[in-house]
């Protein structure tokens, strides 16, 4: 009977202790929800605040004081265009003043080299201010690889088609329409008496993601076109691949 | 014969009473550990039963009320941001940044100019010492020619054949170009090469994205098995750093700290760019090659979140 008292004692204690941990969890879990809840809406806010300040950012871009202020700032740029050429020339007047006061004071060896130094440097400024403006990319391709690229430039209004060891000319096709922009290239690709020995090298501008994106949603669909191989290259909307088709799209670049 | 009769029915009436009295303490014990199995078994799914949807109504108001103003305000910046309003901002901005540039060179132009002037003003007697600015002259003869080669790098393209299958395997370190500037989004640096990637990938880098709206979801990361964590991040207005100078970037401490905590032969760069942060992408571009790292492009949208899945670590690759 006394074991019959302690079965039913540990009986009645598992009972309350299923309890307990009944309400130990509730408490952690409630505790848990809790703070779920406020990281959601602190997320939240915090990705609302963002929103607005953006949107407001938007607004202002899209009111007239933006193109008023584009247009001051073509002006300046002119006239700083201006100002530069002027620094430009006198720096070298300068220049030739200073070697012939070099040579009137008999300079020594080292004098000499500081101021073939100084010529130098004011070249290689130059060279340095050239190439930013520059806005034509080259693609250097080792003769080694086992594929070479086809350039395919793309933006909202055209797609130049361009090959590195060919003669024949680049291509251009004017085209707005991302599907059908997809479409020329991939037949353009595909058609090509050297397919097999190129790869697609797409060189996309700001404008011509949704072509990309067009393009590369028909590559993955289609496994007759999962074996072309693709490389991707972003550059800015003014510049350009090929000096047959030069400028901005906008700007009527699109004839050579 | 009797008296053993009588002694024998005494023995079994007690054998009858031992056998229910352990009848009664088996039932027990049964029962018990029935109760017990129970109890541990059942616990976890009374408390999910009992306690599951406790959200308040207030709560679940107004994190509907918040989620609905998100969508609104998305939608209409992505109607600001398709409209001519974008694009006038976008040249706008690279006005501002070719009067910037123009500025700068027109500056170094003037202070040449000052030099030589002030060195003409002189008496003849300063063309002895002119040998002390040797020096000065050469290291910056030398710092124009690495930014030429910088430079140079960005305009002449050295390309080769893509190879897919390099990627695989790799890690993926994710970076966002956006409007000029470089977003790191984990603090790779402060990371061991062998910590595992989902603790890197859900430790946010403070200085590219407002964390408290940013969120990482862990759905599963088995340590050397398969990986889920869907991801979406908030950049700082403020944050990030600016990409478009390839000497700029390539002196800036937080770029070289990112460079030196990736590894050639387990990682790959994912960059993600949006349409204003393709001027950034060759001097990116540039110094990730240059360190030997694969990486691979994508153009993106950010609506305005950042958002990404990592499955089982494999790149998307170019």
């Amino acid at each position: 009977m006394c074991m019959i008292g302690v079965t039913m004692i540990t009986t009645l204690i598992l009972i309350l202790q299923l309890g307990r941990v009944v309400q130990t969890k509730m408490v952690a879990q409630k505790s848990q929800l809790h703070s779920e809840t406020s990281a959601r809406i602190a997320s939240l806010s915090a990705v609302n605040a963002a929103l607005l300040t953006r949107l407001r950012e938007a607004e202002e871009a899209r009111g007239v004081s933006t193109e008023s202020k584009l247009a001051r700032a073509v002006g300046t740029i002119h006239d700083l265009g201006d100002a530069l050429q002027k620094a430009k020339s006198e720096i070298g007047q300068a220049r030739e003043q200073l070697v012939d006061l070099a040579s009137e004071a008999k300079a020594d060896q080292r004098a000499l080299l500081v101021l073939e130094f100084m010529r130098q440097r004011d070249e290689l400024r130059e060279k340095l201010e050239a190439l930013e403006q520059r806005r034509m990319i080259t693609y250097l391709v080792d003769q080694a690889e086992p594929l070479h690229p086809l350039v395919t430039e793309i933006s909202s209004a055209r797609i130049v088609l361009s090959l590195d060891r060919s003669r024949e000319s680049p291509l251009c096709v004017v085209e707005s329409d991302p599907a059908l922009a997809a479409d020329a290239i991939v037949t353009h690709f595909r058609t090509h008496p050297q397919t097999s020995s190129m790869y697609l090298l797409l060189v996309v501008k700001p404008s011509g993601i949704p072509v990309l994106e067009e393009l590369m949603t028909r590559l993955a669909a289609d496994p007759a076109l999962a074996e072309i191989q693709v490389g991707i290259d972003l550059i800015p909307e003014d510049h350009w691949t090929t000096h047959a088709f030069p400028g901005r799209v906008e700007q009527g670049g699109a004839t050579p | 014969m009797t008296r053993r009769r009588a002694e024998s029915d005494d023995l079994g009436s007690l054998n009858l009473l031992l056998d229910t009295i352990c009848n009664m303490f088996g039932i027990f014990v049964f029962s018990a550990l029935i109760v017990a199995l129970l109890a541990t078994t059942r616990s976890t799914q009374v408390v999910q039963t009992i306690s599951a949807p406790t959200l308040t109504a207030a709560e679940s108001s107004k994190i509907g009320a918040l989620e609905m103003e998100a969508d609104e305000l998305s939608a209409q910046l992505t109607a600001l941001w398709s409209g001519r309003g974008a694009l006038i901002a976008e040249k706008s901005r690279e006005a501002n940044a070719q009067v910037g540039q123009a500025t700068r060179e027109l500056a170094v132009r003037q202070r040449t100019l000052e030099e030589y002037r002030e060195k003409i003003k002189r008496d003849a007697g300063f063309v002895a010492n002119l040998h002390e600015e040797l020096p000065t002259i050469k290291r910056e003869v030398e710092d124009l020619t690495e930014a030429i080669r910088r430079t140079q790098e960005l305009k002449d393209v050295q390309v080769r054949t893509p190879r897919r299958r390099e990627l695989e395997g790799r890690t993926p370190v994710q970076i966002v170009l956006d409007k000029g500037r470089v977003y790191v989004l984990n603090p790779w640096w402060n990371h061991a090469l062998d910590d595992h990637p989902c603790d890197i990938w859900s430790d946010w880098n403070r200085d590219a994205v407002v964390v408290s709206a940013s969120v990482c979801e862990v759905i599963r990361c088995e340590r050397g098995g398969a990986i889920e964590i869907r991801r979406s991040a908030l950049l700082r207005s403020d944050g990030g750093i600016s990409a478009e100078d390839p000497v700029a970037l390539a002196a800036d401490p937080t770029w070289q700290k990112f460079l030196r905590s990736i590894d050639a032969a387990r990682h790959v760069v994912s960059i993600r760019c949006t349409a204003t942060g393709f001027r950034a992408f060759g001097p990116v571009r540039s110094a990730i090659v240059s360190h030997h790292v694969p990486y691979n492009v994508a153009p993106i949208r950010l609506d305005p979140l950042y958002r990404d899945a990592i499955i089982e670590g494999t790149a998307i690759g170019q």
